[in-house]
């Protein structure tokens, strides 16, 4: 395998079960994210010596070591007069050779690995240099096996793609189910997607949160982010037919020389310089236990995410902010704003056959953020202008 | 006959706010349209997208045959300018200067050059000619320009250049092509550069500007050589030297080259009725 450019790297989703599209997309990634602890516990380094032999004398004797004619020792752990303790089984393995260090600089060596069962009360340990080890000498030693992991939360995936929003991908995939096309509110479907971004497949793919920009006479490009659940493949055989402009439906892409922002002007502003919209929602898995012995690849994927917690949020920057929010009580000031996504709106372009592109629609879609004012601000700052800020959020189910 | 295809220079006229303007030797003048290419993954090019503001510039030339119309626009107020010919016409509107320059030297008519960027319409269709009085003809030569400041007056100036740069900040809205506000960045910068046949001045050591760098006031006056009647002052308030230098070649005279800087406030130029 070899590098592959991105010309050769499309992005495809579809949603559950039907056709999908190739996504209009500057950029893609995919990650995938296993948060795994170790299972430690107290003295789990400390290395103690209770005696020398088989176990059967728990009093512990002075002894000396010599690389020469001493060098091996079988050791019971534990402290001195017993009672005899195993070694940790937080460790998933300590490798022979791993160094057993005591005060003035003496060191043991283990002589064998180990990989713990919570029976291993005597171990066999060598050393390197002549010493002779005291009773309190060999209560003291440190070494640093290899710990064990264990999962504490599911595997998940994170796609992040940034796009240029249009009117069929935005109400396929980029739509917090049903929030931006509200004609068909539904809480039941929660929006599942699968996909590839070039030979790597992903199934079971969640929309989390949904965010743009708008700025004087430039393009507004939009970005998302999908938690994924399911497995990631690798595919060879994914078509490669891809590299066709006629797969791309996508012909506008919006613009802030035609937007709108609706309703600034109630909230002071009447020349908005900036706007940022996002919508986002939490994800709730739930995974079903196995119902046979083992883990199995089922019980990897939930059997249902739900959403919760829908926030819409939007935040404009323009000329002045709104003085009343002080003085109108603590519940809040409402604040209703709109974003309306135009493309350049051309009259018409050219050779419309050899080019993909039109940009004739006009509308293409409008956000809506019906809350309240949580924050406002003001700045200016040296060559600058005095520029106020204002946030809009509603809160969903 | 044959048949005309050139327009020429004696066919062109050139108008600022319905103002003919006297003396143009050159006008150049144009706009670039800032695009962006799509390119997407899973395919690459696309198109390319507009990405920025419309704007245009103009660059124009003339000689300083009396009071100069341009310098009524180092403020916050836009014009409007059309290059006319053969019944067509090609302009600008929603134009502020960005620089104004003037320089003179013994023997020749002092020549100015103007740089102005246009937010609005630029192109066929905008007409700014009319029949407003434009400034008297007035030809200033060497002997009716003086310049007043510190230091030299028993030296002779053979050249000199004056420079004015205005920055503007214009403030687009979302939904707009056009800003909804142009301001002056300040400080204005004005800038003047002297040469001089010396006899009795004296560059001053580098270090001092360490311990009392100097600022004195800067006026450059140009005349009427008939009437005396004065025609423009520049002047540059606590103006400050940032270059000296100094040459001489086996066929001249000694030389001196200095170069002033000053500064204009949001708040000076109100207080100032010329710069």
């Amino acid at each position: 395998m070899t590098f592959i450019p991105y010309e050769n790297v499309p992005l495809y989703l579809a949603p559950d079960g039907a056709n999908g599209e190739y996504i209009f997309a500057e950029s893609a990634s995919i990650s995938v994210n296993q948060p795994l602890n170790t299972n430690k516990q107290l003295n789990d380094n400390i290395f103690r010596i209770c005696a020398y032999g088989d176990g059967s004398n728990l009093t512990y004797s002075s002894r000396n070591f010599n690389p020469n004619t001493l060098s091996k020792a079988s050791v019971l752990l534990g402290p001195v007069g017993g009672p005899p303790q195993p070694l940790p089984t937080s460790y998933i393995k300590i490798e022979k050779d791993t160094k057993i260090t005591f005060p003035g600089g003496k060191a043991l060596y283990f002589d064998e690995t180990i990989i713990p069962n919570g029976h291993d009360y005597i171990v066999s340990v060598y050393a390197k240099d002549t010493f002779n080890l005291s009773e309190s000498e060999a209560q003291n030693g440190y070494f640093e096996g290899i710990y064990k992991y264990s999962s504490n939360s599911p595997i998940q995936g994170v796609m992040d793609v940034n796009f240029y929003i249009n009117h069929e991908n935005l109400q396929t995939f980029f739509n917090i189910p049903e929030l931006i096309n509200s004609s068909s509110l539904s809480p039941i479907n929660e929006g599942k997607i699968t996909g590839f971004l070039g030979e790597f497949c992903f199934h079971d793919a969640y929309l989390k949160s949904l965010s743009f920009s708008l700025s004087p006479n430039s393009l507004s490009q939009a970005s998302a982010s999908f938690d994924i659940y399911g497995k990631l493949k690798h595919s060879s055989t994914v078509n490669d037919s891809y590299f066709s402009s006629s797969l791309y439906r996508q012909q506008s892409i919006p613009h802030g020389s035609n937007s709108q922002i609706i309703g600034a002007s109630t909230l002071g502003i009447d020349h908005p310089i900036a706007f940022d919209y996002n919508i986002s929602v939490d994800r709730n898995a739930r995974f079903e236990c196995p119902v046979d012995v083992a883990v199995n690849d089922n019980s990897l994927t939930p059997t249902r995410v739900t959403k919760s917690n829908t926030v819409i949020s939007m935040s404009i920057e323009g000329e002045s902010l709104d003085t009343d929010l002080l003085s109108d009580g603590f519940n809040g000031k409402s604040g209703h704003l709109s974003a309306s996504l135009y493309d350049l709106n051309y009259s018409s372009f050219g050779d419309s056959t050899t080019f993909s592109e039109n940009n004739t629609n006009g509308l293409m879609h409008t956000f809506e953020c019906k809350g309240v004012i949580t924050n406002q601000s003001l700045s200016v700052d040296a060559e600058g202008h005095l520029v106020g800020s204002i946030s809009v959020q509603q809160t969903v189910n | 006959m044959p048949t005309k295809n050139a327009v020429s220079n004696y066919e062109q006229e050139f108008y600022i706010d319905g103002i003919k303007v006297p003396g143009v030797t050159n006008i150049d003048g144009g706009y670039r349209i800032s695009e962006e290419p799509i390119n997407i993954i899973g395919k690459g090019f696309t198109y390319p997208l507009r990405q920025g503001p419309l704007v245009g510039n103009f660059n124009i030339n003339k000689y300083f045959v009396g009071k100069d119309i341009f310098l009524d626009y180092i403020n916050d107020n836009s014009f409007n300018g059309s290059i006319n010919y053969d019944n067509k016409n090609f302009g600008f509107s929603d134009g502020y200067l960005d620089q104004y320059s003037i320089t003179a030297g013994i023997g020749r008519i002092p020549s100015s050059s103007v740089n102005i960027t246009a937010y609005g319409g630029i192109g066929a269709g905008v007409d700014s000619s009319g029949s407003k009085t434009p400034p008297a003809l007035e030809i200033v030569n060497q002997g009716s320009i003086s310049l007043n400041t510190d230091g030299y007056q028993s030296n002779r100036i053979s050249d000199f250049s004056y420079n004015i740069r205005i920055n503007r900040n214009p403030i687009y809205k979302i939904g707009s092509n056009t800003p909804v506000q142009v301001d002056t960045a300040f400080p204005i910068v004005q800038e003047m550069e002297v040469n001089m046949e010396i006899f009795q001045y004296e560059i001053d050591n580098i270090n001092n500007y360490i311990t009392s760098p100097k600022q004195h006031d800067v006026a450059l006056s140009l005349k009427n050589p008939i009437n005396n009647n004065l025609i423009e002052t520049f002047n540059i308030y606590n103006a400050r030297i940032n270059n000296s230098s100094i040459s001489s070649d086996a066929n001249g005279v000694l030389n001196v080259a200095l170069s002033y800087i000053g500064y204009i406030n949001r708040s000076d130029r109100f207080y100032s009725t010329n710069f």
